[in-house]
């Protein structure tokens, strides 16, 4: 507490050096990258493929190369000058500015390093800057943990991908001395436990008003993305080159539930809502299967490449065999990613069969990290409520290192507004003789969503009741002029999510669909759509009314078999639904993050 | 006023403000007395069950029907667990009719509360497990305050427990036909099957609010089994 006060005491001081102006060189002739052909900025860089989870990232693999010109105010200095290349993650930052000009609190969140100098992030022009002025040179590396805070796992801090921008600073060695703090020179050191932020010291802090100091802001210098290949396969199947692997969900014991013992081919018909009906009426007890969602008892039996279609297949398994199972599959990216855009294009199994009947699956395609090696959430002064791979009996902790965001696509009903929900099914009554006893006339609201799946979207923020807007029951989020209803059950509720209603034949076609999380620092958007030219905007969250998690992930596609008790108000229960008599198939053939 | 009654005066305050400073006290920091009060205080709060209501009628057979109060019917229905209002019956009573109707020819036409319909658990349900309500309504007022209550006695009379959805404002669409459900899960509750459900609608509103295509679901933990008789 003592360092915090400290820290802020020392920025307040520094922030509030005066601002004379001052008479200064430049910066000028910059060149990134080659100088016979300097390339168009930004420059692509990418996220190597086939690098497993816990590789360090380095790109690119012979660094890129910066040359910049330094002169002095009068050109007649005659003074050598200390120089650093900065470089930092623009897309998915804070502002590097709070309130009253101080550093932004959470900027030193922010994805940034420097080219290596010879002291720290500084190196020393060899001679006295020429009249003309003096051309100096260095290469520039991004790399995983560039302030090296985890040795141990520095693929927790891979680079951000998105947009990077470049500080060139250079100051006269008369004025460098003691004048700039160690936490500058060397962005692996803290100033009282934090870190300085470089970009907010020497453009808006006490850097900004150095004797003789030249800054320049380059932006958009480099975009780095990553591209999962599916062609390389996946990991567990012999293919240790491969961006993506089996995804093996965690089944929850509790999630059993009790199924009619029909294997029937959904999709293709040959199941109604008659026969729902019929069969969740007149089932005896004793004929019921006990039913505990499962997942494949080895590696890539339900996934592979598809050289034709060039996608990876994904595959539930039929219950041709005779075995009654509802088996979850899915793949997942190897690397994690802490923020992007992460976008899939995938033509997942259909959900609804003519008429409109539930083949009971939910498809998602969702980001999750749990793994403490790369660190915990942002600490929660409320709370947060254990989730996941937290052990804590507590019953609400600091700190967590659970995170999670989900598209998932099931047949269900909007929990908004609240005065409409839950729709109203009528009770079965088991008369033989009077099929209107039991042949449900589902309400008018759920058949005016014929056709139509809902698209769930959820922040799992772990309750944390920090966030000023933080609400339960239904409550209205803004993206400019379009409001979002976000749904939380109750104040320990560890989820908040938001529903819209969307085509089956549409998002599951056979062209395939586009799902877009847009995971940033203060908020989250859902995507959807054909192309990436014409996504549509289906959910939307900021850090207003949840926590969003700063923490890596890795994105996942799935198609599983969820227990409709956590989807109240779904028109079919689970249990309902026949085992399936084909296999359900889902092919992904993109996966960007950038 | 002499000195001493006004010493005694400010005594009696004093000490009753210091009785009833300790009685809020005790009430807010032991939770067992904390917990009573305020299951005491649920209990006192629960609405006044219209006094228009279903008439049972319970035949030596055991079979019960029930005559529902005008604007719900006026025949004797037996117990279905699904339970359909269109009010759309041509009943000479039409104060309580409107031709502005969501659906069919009319509509409830309710001033501050309707009847309250009655049931009895067992000839519902097999193992009660929820009770759901819900309707399509219609209110010029933006706060029409409107309710739904659901109340569980014993056939005494005594309250097992009750429950209430009430219609937001934020959420209300003003003249425009919306859909209001409350579903009550029962969960842990002790439901006899000799205990009757209540459910009716009621609003704060001066103005009448129009109700149409009412449904009342029983939910049992299984199929309904309605041949079945119970205790």
């Amino acid at each position: 507490m003592r360092d915090l006060l400290s820290f802020f005491v020392l920025l307040i001081l520094l922030g509030g050096c005066s601002r004379a102006p001052v008479n200064v060189g430049t910066i000028d002739a910059v060149v990134i990258g080659s100088d016979v052909r300097p390339p168009q900025l930004p420059i692509e860089l990418r996220i190597p493929n086939g690098l497993s989870a816990g590789s360090p990232v380095s790109v690119p693999d012979a660094g890129l190369p910066v040359t910049f010109t330094i002169s002095s105010a009068n050109g007649q200095d005659a003074e050598r000058y200390r120089y650093a290349v900065y470089y930092r993650n623009e897309s998915y930052k804070f502002d590097e500015s709070g309130p009253n000009g101080q550093q932004h609190p959470l900027a030193e969140e922010n994805f940034y390093g420097c080219a290596n100098g010879d002291d720290g992030a500084f190196s020393i022009t060899s001679s006295p800057i020429a009249k003309e002025g003096s051309s100096v040179s260095t290469t520039l590396f991004l790399h995983s943990d560039p302030r090296e805070e985890m040795p141990e796992a520095s693929w927790g801090r891979d680079p951000r991908v998105g947009l990077y921008s470049m500080l060139l600073v250079a100051i006269p060695e008369s004025a460098f001395g003691g004048a700039i703090p160690e936490a500058v020179r060397d962005v692996r050191k803290k100033e009282a436990g934090h870190f300085v932020e470089p970009y907010w010291f020497w453009l808006h802090g006490p850097g900004a008003d150095l004797q003789g100091a030249i800054v320049k802001k380059i932006p958009d210098v480099f975009v780095l993305r990553s591209v999962a290949d599916p062609a390389r396969g996946i990991a567990q199947c012999g293919n240790t080159s491969a961006d993506l692997e089996q995804f093996f969900n965690h089944i929850d014991p509790a999630s059993r539930f009790n199924n009619i013992p029909v294997v029937a081919d959904v999709l293709g018909n040959g199941f109604t809502p008659r026969d729902h009906d019929s069969a969740m009426c007149f089932t005896p007890t004793e004929k019921w299967a006990s039913t505990l969602p499962s997942i494949a008892d080895e590696p890539c039996k339900t996934v592979r490449y598809d050289s034709v279609q060039h996608a990876l297949e994904i595959r539930n398994p039929s219950c041709a065999d005779g075995l009654l199972r509802k088996e979850n599959v899915g793949i997942s990216t190897r690397k994690r990613y802490t923020y992007g855009r992460f976008r899939v294009h995938a033509r997942l199994s259909p959900l609804l069969n003519d008429s409109d009947l539930w083949n009971g699956l939910t498809n998602a395609i969702w980001l999750i990290g749990s793994d403490e090696r790369t660190g915990q959430r942002r600490a929660c002064a409320g709370g947060f409520r254990p989730y996941g791979s937290d052990t804590s009996s507590e019953y609400r902790v600091p700190y967590s290192g659970y995170a999670e965001i989900d598209f998932e696509i099931m047949k269900g009903m909007p929990l908004c507004p609240e005065r409409s929900f839950p729709p109203i099914y009528p009770q079965q009554v088991t008369d033989r003789n009077d099929p209107r006893s039991w042949l449900r006339v589902l309400p008018l609201e759920v058949q005016q969503q014929r056709g139509k799946v809902a698209v769930a979207c959820t922040n799992w923020d772990l309750a944390c009741p920090d966030p000023p807007a933080f609400a339960i029951g239904c409550s209205d989020v803004s993206m400019g002029a379009r409001n979002f209803s976000a749904h939380r059950w109750d104040r320990d509720y560890r989820a908040v999510t938001e529903k819209s209603m969307e085509l089956d034949d549409e998002l599951f076609g056979p062209e395939g669909y586009w799902f877009e999380i847009d995971w940033r620092p203060e908020e989250i958007i859902w995507r959807i759509g054909p192309s990436l030219e014409k996504l549509r905007v289906v959910g939307y969250m900021n850090s207003t009314m949840t926590s969003i998690p700063n923490v890596p992930m890795q994105l996942v596609v799935t198609q599983e078999f969820h227990n409709t008790d956590w989807w109240p108000g779904s028109p079919y229960a689970q249990g309902g639904i026949p085992f399936p008599q084909k296999e359900l198939l889902g092919r992904v053939f993109e996966v960007r993050i950038e | 006023m002499k000195n001493s009654r006004r010493i005694a005066l400010m005594f009696t305050l004093t000490s009753t403000g210091l009785i009833l400073l300790a009685a809020a006290v005790l009430v807010l920091m032991v939770p067992s007395i904390k917990q009573s009060a305020r299951a005491e205080w649920h209990a006192f709060t629960c609405p006044a069950v219209p006094e228009s209501r279903t008439q049972l009628k319970e035949y030596v057979s055991g079979i019960t029907s029930y005559a529902d109060p005008i604007p719900f019917g006026t025949a004797e229905n037996s117990g279905s667990p699904n339970l359909h209002f269109d009010f759309d019956l041509d009943l000479s009573m039409a104060v309580y009719q409107t031709v502005d109707a969501f659906d069919g020819p009319k509509a409830f036409n309710m001033m501050r509360s309707s009847p309250a319909i009655v049931r009895v658990v067992g000839d519902v349900s097999d193992s009660l497990r929820s009770v759901s309500v819900g309707f399509w309504m219609k209110s010029t007022d933006p706060s029409p305050g409107v309710r739904i209550v659901i109340r569980i006695e014993r056939p005494d009379g005594a309250l097992v427990e009750w429950n209430e959805k009430r219609l937001l404002d934020p959420e209300h669409r003003t003249s425009e036909w919306e859909r209001f459900n409350f579903e009550w899960l029962l969960r842990e509750l002790p439901v006899d099957s000799n205990d009757r459900v209540i459910v009716f609608i009621s609003s704060k509103s001066s103005e009448p609010i129009l109700i149409d295509e009412m449904d009342i679901v029983f939910r049992s933990a299984k199929p309904f089994n309605q041949g079945v008789p119970h205790a």
